[in-house]
């Protein structure tokens, strides 16, 4: 019983996102994320991102991109609200022009919105549609969809 | 009779607590809001009251035309 309560304990903490290597990390994290599972790819999405941050190389600065911009998906996903507004602000910021920016200014109009958040939302969905680069229509039809709501209620 | 009472005071309580208590359930909404979540109540704009059921803070307001699952 005591061997086999270790030997649990060992998988559970071997699976930990610091205690995996990147490959392994990357791995785990596209897993999730190909079953839209958003939430549970945060803990090794946010490692990644750590392992990453420090280099200048292009290709981990281009792989930043997604590791940012997925997490806010996933705080999204688990209505962590207030963290998924700032994690998609700070994406937003670094990534302005990201073909995952008119989705991610969505989704953070999301996160204000179900917070009850009504100007905080309808300021985001606007500056949304305001967007001349914007090349996501079902973004829009989305952002259009919400603004219609919040002036109904 | 003083035990009499006393039992359905007792069964009265705990009846009254599993009543009260919301029980979590899988809930979907809006685009990607997908969580384990306990139903807290519904406000004046009759939006429910989510509330994270796995201990983290999540929570969320959502009018009920957004609900895709319950």
């Amino acid at each position: 019983m005591l061997l086999l309560t270790g030997l649990l304990a060992n998988a559970v903490f071997a699976q930990s996102p610091g205690n995996l290597g990147t490959t392994r990390l990357q791995e785990v994290a596209s897993q999730y994320l190909e079953r839209s599972a958003f939430a549970a790819a945060v803990p090794y999405l946010s490692e990644l991102e750590r392992r990453l941050r420090e280099s200048d190389e292009s290709a981990p600065v281009r792989a930043r991109e997604t590791i940012l911009f997925y997490p806010g998906v996933g705080q999204l996903q688990s209505a962590e609200l207030p963290l998924a507004a700032s994690t998609l602000a700070r994406f937003l910021s670094l990534y302005p022009d990201s073909v995952h920016a008119p989705t991610a200014r969505l989704y953070r109009g999301d996160a204000f919105y179900y917070q009850g958040r009504a100007a905080d939302a309808v300021a985001t969905y606007e500056e949304l549609l305001a967007d001349e680069k914007l090349n996501t229509q079902s973004a829009a039809d989305m952002a259009r969809e919400r603004l219609e709501a919040l002036s109904i209620s | 009779m003083k035990a009499c009472l006393f039992a359905v005071g007792f069964m009265g309580v705990c009846s009254l607590g599993v009543a009260q208590s919301s029980e979590p359930l899988q809930v979907r909404w809006g685009t990607e809001g997908r969580a384990l979540m306990a139903v807290m109540g519904i406000d004046a704009q009759d939006r429910l009251r989510l509330a994270a059921s796995d201990g983290s803070s999540g929570k969320a307001l959502v009018p009920m035309s957004d609900l895709k699952d319950l």
